[in-house]
């Protein structure tokens, strides 16, 4: 580990800025000429050159089935960025099968065993003044291809407190302030992503990214995600 | 905090670790540069050696990771490292959590059956004080915390089950003093309160009123769980995944992130320490301590949603506390000693080869040449094209057989006639009974 060590500060004083790329395996995400991204999330202002005071970086993606959205506790909190109508539920294909003689549907029936798709992000500000976050639009591409597929909607967006929970958010950081915020995503109609992808694609197993332009106080910056697989059609729970 | 004193109390974990060597070795005292001798590989001193690396720094844990995955084409390798210790991006910029949580217990389920809902216990606290450990047994008895207490998920089917007794029982919900390990109460990180599964479900096992720490629950039938909730429910499942769960049985799961048709064995977690890779499939190279860690909090992230991560601290003390379990001491063999000898030469002259480490495990195999179902060797998920030898720690309790448990009983692994129903795994097949009888009587020992 010592040696590693070494070598790795040596490289950083050599490349410092390639260095990270280089050791990831799977390729990290690159600009592309025609979706200009900064992976580390803090692209910087074409008219002053520096570095804007809020820094975005994606920290997971998850796209499994679409759940329905919990009851709003309190309506005093109102996200002001899109807030998506009533979206697709996750079909349901399957067949039902019928309760064992003289049982009941459970209580537990009221409630689905459902995975929602989410997108979490870590904001850092470091400016001296509020800033406002809105999502203005999520692209799905294929890593393989390096193409743009289709658009992905959010919505309700949280933020992470006390330690605890996902808490929910107006989509506004304070000053000399870091959150882990979350939203809920509609996953794609596969079978369009499939289609785009070419006749017989399989879209389990192939590696996605997701290009998530922000608006920060009006300005739009894009931030890429880690590259990320659909869930298997069989969702099963995964150790 | 609500104590689970059944557990602390009825626990057979021997652990190879003695409580006067634990407390001897400080996680602070191994890092300092007077000491004059190195430690010897996998003694709790070199095991701890590792620990800042671990939690302080991040390039070890890249590092790690890299060196750790067998085949990084695979899903799961491709998965962490697109995610994991990566400055830019990913799964380090998740939040921690540390949850508030309870071991579920009768009460627990008296409220699920009166509301219909879980609740968690006021005097529920968080999992972990925030304090990190500095000895091996501080580290190891968090560990059995986390083993015990922090939820992979929320699992309906299992709230389900626990309220009809007879269900739970018939399925593999094991009770001890009131208390159900492996599965907890929780507050989940939407703020509602849940019933999750932790590693004690499938990883321990109330045999004769005493909980065996690290066996497999050979009687947990996962997929009669969750089709018994589909059943009561009316929930509507996918004709192919109902098909699946029901072909399962107990002891056997397919848990891979993908499609293919793959289920394992519960696997015993005993002297995991001494395994030089890690899943049936050899899909992770365990050379240092921090392959495991990576493991199991890369395990969290994703069974989560990967919408938090665990504090490192916790995934550090699981895999201490992995390493501190062994199988309950074995009563003396009455086998004839000439036998045992005779058993012993046959292992030597054609079970060693493969099976040659200190617990019987050994390098991964080329999956065609044992010739046992490919599916998981082969599989997009963890698949490397190899299987590793199983450890034979308490082997004649072991059972079933092979990475996937369609072999019932040692005498049927041997048995020519399974090679039928059975194929693959040859070896002992050819020997004659009374060899065979010897042979199993030397497993017996182990």
């Amino acid at each position: 580990m010592t040696t590693h060590r070494s070598s790795w500060l040596l490289a950083l004083t050599l490349v410092a800025c390639t260095s990270l790329e280089a050791r990831d395996a799977t390729g990290p995400s690159k600009p592309t000429p025609e979706t200009p991204t900064d992976p580390t999330g803090t692209p910087k202002d074409p008219d002053t050159d520096k570095a804007p005071a809020v820094a975005i970086v994606v920290a997971s993606v998850t796209l499994e089935q679409d759940c329905p959205d919990p009851v709003p506790a309190s309506p005093a909190v109102v996200a002001p960025s899109e807030v998506a109508p009533a979206p697709k539920r996750a079909p349901s294909a399957g067949v039902r099968m019928p309760p064992r003689p003289g049982e009941a549907p459970s209580v537990v029936a009221q409630r689905r065993a459902c995975q929602q798709s989410t997108l979490q992000l870590e904001i850092r500000n470091d400016g001296k003044t509020e800033s406002g976050i809105r999502i203005a639009s999520i692209e799905l591409r294929d890593v393989q291809s390096n193409s743009v597929l289709v658009p992905v909607r959010s919505r309700l967006p949280s933020a992470w407190a006390d330690g605890a929970s996902y808490d929910q958010w107006n989509e506004r950081i304070a000053a000399n302030t870091k959150l882990n915020v979350s939203y809920r995503l509609t996953p794609p109609e596969w079978h369009t992503v499939e289609g785009k992808l070419g006749g017989g694609v399989d879209s389990h197993g192939r590696q996605f990214e997701l290009d998530i332009t922000v608006e920060i106080d009006g300005k739009p910056v894009t931030v890429r995600s880690p590259a990320f697989t659909r869930a298997p059609q069989i969702i099963m729970p995964p150790t | 905090m609500r104590l689970r004193l059944a557990l602390c109390t009825a626990i057979v974990a021997a652990g190879s670790l003695s409580a006067t060597a634990t407390e001897s070795i400080a996680t602070e005292s191994i890092a300092t540069p007077h000491v004059a001798t190195a430690p010897s590989a996998w003694s709790d001193a070199w095991v701890l050696s590792f620990t800042r690396s671990y939690l302080d720094d991040d390039d070890a844990r890249r590092d790690a990771l890299e060196q750790s995955l067998a085949n990084p084409t695979n899903l799961y390798a491709r998965m962490r490292l697109a995610a994991y210790a990566r400055a830019d991006m990913g799964w380090d910029r998740l939040p921690q959590w540390n949850p508030r949580t309870a071991i579920l217990d009768d009460a627990d389920v008296e409220t699920l059956r009166a509301r219909g809902l879980p609740t968690l216990p006021s005097d529920a606290n968080v999992l972990w004080d925030g304090a990190r450990p500095t000895t091996m047994a501080q580290w190891v008895e968090l560990g059995r915390r986390v083993f015990f207490g922090y939820p992979l998920r929320s699992e309906l089917a299992a709230e389900h089950a626990v309220t009809d007794d007879s269900r739970a029982a018939e399925i593999g919900l094991h009770r001890l003093g009131g208390e159900y390990p492996g599965l907890v109460v929780y507050r989940d990180t939407d703020g509602s309160d849940a019933v999750g599964i932790t590693c004690a479900l499938c990883h321990s096992s109330v045999v004769d009123d005493t909980l065996v720490v690290g066996r497999a629950r050979r009687d947990f039938d996962f997929g009669a769980m969750r089709l018994a909730w589909h059943q009561a429910t009316a929930t509507p499942i996918d004709p192919r995944l109902h098909a699946r769960m029901a072909s399962w049985g107990p002891g056997r799961a397919d848990i891979t992130e993908d499609d293919d048709q793959d289920p394992v064995a519960i696997p015993d977690l005993w002297r995991v320490r001494e395994l030089r890779t890690l899943t049936q499939a050899a899909t992770i190279v365990h050379e240092t301590p921090l392959a495991l860690a990576i493991r199991q909090e890369t395990q969290y992230i994703h069974a989560g949603g990967t919408r938090t991560r665990p504090p490192r601290e916790l995934a550090w003390a699981l895999a201490m506390y992995l390493y501190s379990l062994d199988a309950p001491a074995r009563a003396p063999t009455t086998a004839d000693p000439a036998s045992l000898d005779r058993g012993r030469a046959l292992f030597d002259r054609d079970c060693a080869r493969c099976h040659g480490d200190t617990n019987h495990s050994g390098a991964p195999v080329d999956a065609r040449r044992v010739g046992t179902d490919p599916a998981l060797a082969n599989g997009t998920s963890r698949g490397t094209g190899m299987y590793r030898p199983a450890p034979l720690v308490a082997v004649t309790d072991a059972g079933p057989y092979l990475h996937d448990g369609t072999v019932a009983t040692l005498d049927f692994l041997f048995d020519p006639a399974r090679l039928h129903a059975v194929p693959g795994h040859a070896y002992g097949t050819d020997l004659r009974t009374d060899d065979r009888d010897a042979l199993v009587a030397f497993l017996e020992t182990l």
